[in-house]
């Protein structure tokens, strides 16, 4: 991990509300392997006060880019920075999703701006497996990054609340239907998205006995281990209350599915 | 002439009077990566307590304008797990290392006391009777004079370490406090811990935090942390290491100007993690460039 500023070379609105930064960090970027995020400072002033951490969307050799929605003072402040402007990041952090080479169809589940850490799974996956990825959002402006995973070759599904795009339903409706007619056994799947379908789509993974790996969003102060703010409830048999919290930053953001303590 | 800004807490002494705050710096290896460990005055640890402790439900931390709560709840490993797993990791950390302790009876904070008094890489002891976010012990101790005294009077019999009480701002009488720690026996004093506060999510009409209260550091509590820093100065001898707020090395001098003989770094850490390296250069060129040979020649006029 470094701490350095990155200037941002790219800036593109890519549906109302939600941006992608291209950011100058290739200290960062070669140390950077999909799952891991980013802690952003936004602004030197004391509101908002602390950083705000990131997924990485995609790993350059000149860097890495950022997909964010505009869900706050933070991201708002951020939304409103131009080319050119500088940034002081924190990366990689984070444990990120393993990777195991010979594996089969890897299976990806996104809910809404969780395609942001997808996508950099979706680059690095599909240079050895065949990689599908099922996207859920309310409605059709908010399934992000539909053409870019389709120009890699993946093969993409959409579901929408509101059915203006793909199926009406959700993401892990197309998980359901896919692994129900599926007939390869345990096909790993990786997933993004809010902590209900997050929850859904553990249930679902067991039923299949498909390993399963979730990245998750959470309030961040430290980023780095030290505070102990951004923990979560991890299943610990050991423990007397049956859980241990565990976290996000540095024991996550990516956990094994089963680890997770959904109550 | 290079100016000294060296400090002595009791028999501890520091190399600079910036110190990294306990609950914002980890075990020191979690900045190692980022920071030149060696260019801080100190560390003071996570707290640790008897028993291994989970800790507060999450949500834990939640940001305020120009500051943060947390509940954390005091979450840590418990005492030997800590010799086992961090104590042999902290002799190679390049600057004093103090370790923060905390119990639920004033015998547990004596027990800790006594077991880290003779371990190798603890140079001196804080004692925290101010964590807010805990239902037994901690802030409970630090309100009350009589309870103040006994702890720190019972952890002075176990240990020849220098230490440092932690006080908590939230009493009526800071000073009257404060005395009673210096008559317990301690070398020193820190303050201020955090501010209990509390915010609303009015979407759902429930608090931010699961715990329902925190307590509230960063930029906001700075003018608050000065107040009692300077009350605490002028009621007792002792050194004092004044925190609350601190972002910048300007800021540390108004703790310097009021009296305080060294300051200590909390949520700065998460905002910049060189946060407390920079200060320790920014007092370090304020003095060059005025000409000041002594830290302690920075008082208020």
């Amino acid at each position: 991990m470094i701490q350095l500023t990155a200037k941002i070379l790219e800036k593109e609105e890519v549906a109302p509300d939600h941006y992608r930064l291209a950011l100058d960090a290739p200290l960062i970027s070669k140390d950077a392997s999909p799952g891991q995020f980013v802690h952003v400072k936004i602004t030197s002033q004391y509101m908002p006060l602390l950083r705000r951490p990131f997924s990485i969307h995609r790993i350059t050799p000149s860097g890495i880019e950022i997909l964010f929605r505009v869900v706050g003072t933070g991201t708002r402040l951020l939304s409103e920075k131009r080319q050119g402007d500088e940034l002081d990041i924190i990366g990689p952090l984070g444990h990120g999703f393993k990777v195991k080479e010979n594996t089969f169809t890897a299976i990806l589940v996104a809910g809404g701006v969780g395609v942001a850490p997808l996508f950099a799974l979706a680059e690095r996956l599909r240079q050895f497996t065949e990689v599908r990825i099922l996207i859920g959002s309310k409605t059709k402006t908010g399934i992000l990054c539909l053409e870019k995973f389709e120009a890699l070759g993946i093969n993409v599904q959409v579901a929408t609340d509101d059915g203006s795009l793909g199926i009406k339903g959700v993401a892990t409706d197309l998980l359901e239907d896919f692994l129900a007619t599926s007939a390869s056994p345990r096909l790993p799947i990786y997933g993004c998205g809010p902590m209900p379908m997050l929850r859904i789509l553990t249930e679902i993974a067991q039923l299949y006995s498909s390993p399963c790996q979730i990245s998750l969003e959470t309030n961040m102060a430290c980023g780095v281990g030290a505070c102990l703010g951004c923990v979560t409830k991890i299943v610990a048999p050991n423990s007397s209350s049956n859980f241990e919290y565990k976290r996000v930053c540095v024991d996550g953001p990516v956990f094994d599915a089963r680890e997770i303590l959904w109550r | 002439m290079e100016p000294d800004i060296s400090v002595s807490i009791g028999k501890l002494r520091l190399k600079n009077p910036v110190l990294c705050a306990s609950g914002c710096f980890g075990y020191g290896q979690e900045y190692a990566e980022l920071v030149d460990l060696s260019m801080l005055g100190g560390i003071i640890l996570k707290g640790i307590t008897l028993k291994e402790r989970q800790g507060n439900p999450m949500p834990r931390i939640i940001e305020t304008p120009a500051g943060m709560l947390n509940s954390v709840g005091l979450q840590n490993m418990g005492l030997s797990r800590f010799l086992r797993e961090k104590l042999p990791l902290l002799s190679n950390i390049p600057t004093a290392v103090i370790a923060n302790i905390c119990g639920e009876t004033p015998e547990e904070y004596a027990a800790i006391a006594k077991e880290l008094s003779d371990k190798a890489g603890i140079s001196a002891l804080e004692i925290n009777i101010s964590c807010p976010n805990v239902s037994h012990g901690g802030m409970s101790f630090g309100q009350d004079m009589m309870l103040t005294f006994e702890v720190v009077n019972l952890v002075r019999k176990q240990t020849s370490l220098p230490l440092i009480v932690k006080l908590s701002p939230n009493v009526t009488d800071i000073a009257s406090i404060a005395k009673a720690a210096v008559d317990g026996g301690a070398d020193a004093l820190s303050l201020i811990n955090t501010l209990l506060g509390m915010a609303m999510d009015i979407k759902t009409k429930k608090p931010y935090l699961a715990n329902i209260t925190g307590g509230l550091s960063g930029p906001a509590v700075k003018p608050v942390a000065l107040r009692m820093v300077w009350e605490v100065c002028k009621a007792v001898s002792v050194p004092v290491i004044g925190q609350g707020g601190i972002m910048s090395w300007e800021d540390s001098l108004e703790f310097l100007l009021v009296g305080a003989t060294a300051v200590c770094i909390g949520t700065a850490n998460f905002v910049n993690p060189k946060a407390g390296m920079e200060i320790a250069q920014g007092i370090k060129d304020y003095m060059k460039q005025h000409k000041i040979i002594d830290l302690r020649k920075i008082r208020m006029m």
